[in-house]
């Protein structure tokens, strides 16, 4: 009788680690015990299944005739995992391990509960064809979502845990054999030597992996799209995703990767080159109208052909402030428009995007703020900075202009035209994890060129 | 041959149809420009010839580091600085010429240095740059840019307005001696291979010339100088020409886009060139400042592990260029320009000879590789 009691007792690790995680509510240490058989189970309601806990582990403890056979069936059991040190074994308990101490053997046994391992509906770069629904916040899902779209034994998923605050998993995605292999060892060792106490999404995950931590130009492509994903992965690609982020992020990338919707690729092969050709129009257009507008009127109205000069000379009349300053005010604003109407609801912001865009506009003309032109201009900038198929080329578009207006605004024309050469040399020297960003993508190219040095 | 060498040799020919090699031409109108050309012509491809044949044997080297390992340094240190002062030289004249374009044709108001700033900044940028990601943008830009060059001297050729008349009789001087100017004046749009010295370090494939690309450049050179010597010829005439200082803008300000956004085609012009030469003075500088660094660097400008030793050729070339350009006139830039190609055949000699040094030095390591260790 001495020797059961001392088998109903849990042993002294189960009691420590019990220890270290109280006093939140949601553990539970319990014993199952049947027959002077007893085991110990150790884990946190909230992050557990308990349904699958039932069916797995309480159940078959019943079902059992010896201690010795129900340690075998756990130690079978799939969704085991190794036991390191103590630290480890408490983490892995956050994540919805269960510890199963039978006898002096213990098992820490996956059985996760994810309440959001649905897949999502695509939002951010919607298409009419091609795929509707994107990844899932839950990893293993979204796993699950590239294997299915992707069968090939060269397909690897490559696991680990960040090292910050959340402990939270990641997932490496490649193909072995097309992928870059010195991309993977960089952004393997920059993963390695990640140094932020807390990253919450793939978002701020790919602006750390960045190298700089200062840049405009986004090194990463941020994607809710499997096809885009498998489209990469093919093309010897690496991808990111982070464990309760619907997003994956792609690396290296290069420029042209931000001007590819994946809707190129469904249509037809006139269509597709007349849709990038607007979006590189588009692009072209929302980067040097400002500029254009004040390198023509306030340095060089000579330019334009004479009605045309005349046009908008006229229509700036009564305009009290020079050319600059109201395409930056107007810039200004529209900015202001965009930001207000991303952060509000959708009903509010059909509000105010009608009373900024349509009302204050046509105010500002009617009170001579602002010519007819800019008002144009300005809706012509807005309107083609939405042409760019990836949110983050966007975003960083918009920053651009206004560069590119400060140089024309000190320089005149002749600036508009260098300044737009200074952004090719820009983009030329930004690396994406050893890629040069912006390069003619040639075949044959790795041979004929030396790569990765000064 | 590799496509970026044909760039590199592209990009001077595009870029040199427009200020200074026209004018010193015509100039010489009636003294033997067309014989000149010709002879420019044979010398200049065949200096291609030369200069490709001798780095084909050292392949992703660059001319610093040969010399470094083959030719003693008291040799191979004069020969850097006077290199680098050549190409340094090189994009000061077009920042130069550009500098005074600007202020006659497209802002007469703004002040000369203001004009300069605005290249030197993106030029210095471009000097820092990785220099394959320099090779990298020279393709993207080129490309974009040759289409518009293209179609711009196109309409330059189909104009009503050229009067092939003054060209048949420019043609009537073909008999005259050639003149020395004049020959180094046409040499230098053929010059663009030189960079090669620089960049053969990223290039690594086929820099090689055969038959096939001995006759594009040949075509391409010819193409270049009838275009920059004939056409301004035929827009202004032949005997007035030699009083323009300008003789490609005044040109290019004769054509009208009757139904363009922009009617005057002087503005496209004045821009396209003008981004062209940004690009080719960038390259020029890029070399000086990479021959510079092989001439001289202490290891007290590295600090933290960044090395500043390039910030410091910059601000030289900074303090040179505004002084320079500030004080200069516009006919001191022809004389310079003339006194620059005129020295040419000089700086042929001194990297032909340096090269066959290399070539020299190359075998006897060759023979004793005991010492060489």
């Amino acid at each position: 009788m001495g020797s059961s009691s001392e088998k109903q007792q849990p042993p002294e690790l189960l009691l420590q680690l019990a220890q270290q995680l109280s006093p939140t509510k949601d553990i539970v240490q319990t014993t199952l015990h049947v027959d002077g058989m007893a085991a110990h189970l150790l884990y946190l309601k909230s992050a557990v299944d308990s349904i699958v806990l039932q069916k797995t582990i309480i159940q078959p403890f019943f079902q059992v005739t010896s201690l010795d056979d129900y340690a075998s069936y756990l130690n079978s059991d799939p969704n085991q995992t190794e036991m390191a040190d103590e630290q480890t074994v408490l983490v892995d308990l956050t994540k919805g391990n269960v510890l199963v101490a039978v006898e002096h053997r213990f098992f820490l046994l996956e059985v996760r509960k994810v309440g959001f391992n649905e897949v999502q509906q695509i939002t951010l770069e919607p298409t009419i064809h091609g795929a509707q629904l994107g990844l899932s916040e839950s990893l293993e899902t979204s796993l699950n979502v590239i294997r299915q779209r992707y069968h090939k034994p060269s397909l690897i998923f490559d696991t680990m845990q960040l090292k910050d605050q959340s402990n939270r998993s990641i997932a490496l995605v490649y193909d072995k054999i097309t992928v870059n292999p010195r991309a993977l060892q960089l952004i393997k060792k920059r993963l390695d030597n990640l140094d932020f106490p807390l990253i919450l999404s793939s978002g701020d995950l790919q602006l750390y992996l960045n190298g700089t931590k200062k840049s405009l130009f986004p090194a990463c492509l941020l994607t809710e799209r499997p096809d885009r994903l498998v489209y990469n992965i093919s093309a010897g690609k690496i991808i990111i995703i982070v464990d309760g982020s619907p997003h994956a992020v792609i690396a290296p990338v290069v420029f042209f990767d931000f001007m590819v919707s994946m809707e190129d690729l469904y249509h037809g092969y006139w269509i597709s080159i007349l849709t990038i050709i607007l979006r590189y129009a588009g692009l072209l257009a929302c980067v040097i109208l400002p500029a254009l507008y004040v390198g023509i009127t306030s340095y060089t109205p000579d330019v334009f052909r004479t009605e045309l000069a005349l046009t908008v000379a006229a229509s700036r009349i009564g305009v009290p402030y020079p050319s600059f300053m109201e395409v930056f005010f107007m810039l200004l604003f529209i900015e202001f428009l965009t930001e207000a109407s991303i952060r509000l609801p959708s009903p509010i912001s059909a509000t105010a995007t009608t009373v900024g865009g349509l009302i204050l506009g046509t105010a500002a003309v009617e009170a001579a703020l602002t010519s007819n032109i800019m008002i144009i201009v300005v809706s012509l900038v807005a309107v083609s900075t939405f042409v760019i198929p990836i949110n983050e080329l966007g975003f960083a578009v918009r920053g651009l202009r206004f560069i590119l207006l400060i140089y024309t605004t000190f320089f005149g024309l002749a600036g508009l035209a260098i300044g737009l050469l200074g952004i090719v040399l820009f983009l030329a020297n930004k690396e994406s994890f050893g890629e040069s960003y912006l390069k003619f993508g040639w075949r044959k190219r790795k041979k004929e060129f030396r790569t990765g040095e000064g | 041959m590799n496509r970026f060498l044909y760039y590199l040799i592209l990009l001077n020919m595009v870029v040199n149809i427009v200020v200074e090699v026209p004018k010193i031409l015509i100039d010489h109108s009636h003294r033997g420009a067309i014989t000149s050309m010709l002879l420019a012509l044979v010398i200049g491809v065949s200096f291609n010839w030369i200069v490709i044949k001798l780095f084909k044997e050292h392949p992703g080297r660059s001319l610093p580091e040969l010399l470094h390992d083959y030719v003693p340094s008291w040799i191979s240190k004069p020969i850097l600085l006077y290199f680098a002062f050549t190409w340094f030289f090189a994009g000061f004249l077009s920042i130069a010429a550009f500098t005074f374009l600007l202020k006659r044709f497209l802002t007469p108001e703004m002040s000369t240095y203001i004009i300069i700033s605005t290249f030197v900044f993106l030029i210095s940028y471009g000097i820092l740059m990785k220099t394959q990601s320099l090779l990298n943008s020279v393709e993207l830009i080129l490309v974009l840019n040759l289409p518009i060059v293209i179609f711009l001297i196109s309409k330059v050729y189909s104009d009503r307005s050229m009067e092939w008349d003054y060209v048949k009789v420019a043609l009537t001087y073909s008999n005259n001696p050639p003149d020395y100017s004049a020959v180094t004046a046409a040499i230098y749009p053929l010059l663009g291979i030189v960079n090669i010295i620089i960049f053969n370090r990223h290039i690594l494939e086929k820099v090689d010339m055969r038959m096939k690309q001995f006759f594009i450049i040949l075509l391409a050179g010819a193409a270049t100088l009838f275009t920059s010597y004939f056409i301004p010829l035929g827009y202004i005439g032949f005997g007035v020409s030699e009083n323009v200082q300008y003789p490609w803008i005044l040109t290019s300000d004769s054509i009208r886009l009757k139904y363009g956004l922009i009617e005057r085609f002087i503005f496209i012009f004045l821009l396209i060139f003008l981004s062209l030469s940004f690009l080719n003075t960038t390259i020029h500088w890029h070399v000086a400042q990479k021959l510079l660094d092989s001439f001289h660097r202490t290891k007290k400008l590295i600090i933290n592990e960044k090395d500043y030793n390039p910030y410091v050729w910059i601000v030289v070339f900074w303090v040179i260029t505004f002084i320079g350009i500030g004080r200069m006139t516009e006919y001191q830039l022809f004389l310079y320009g003339k006194y620059f190609f005129n020295q040419q055949p000089l700086f042929a000699v001194v990297l032909i000879g340096s090269l066959m040094l290399i070539k020299r030095g190359a075998k006897k390591k060759w023979k004793q590789p005991a010492e060489s260790n």
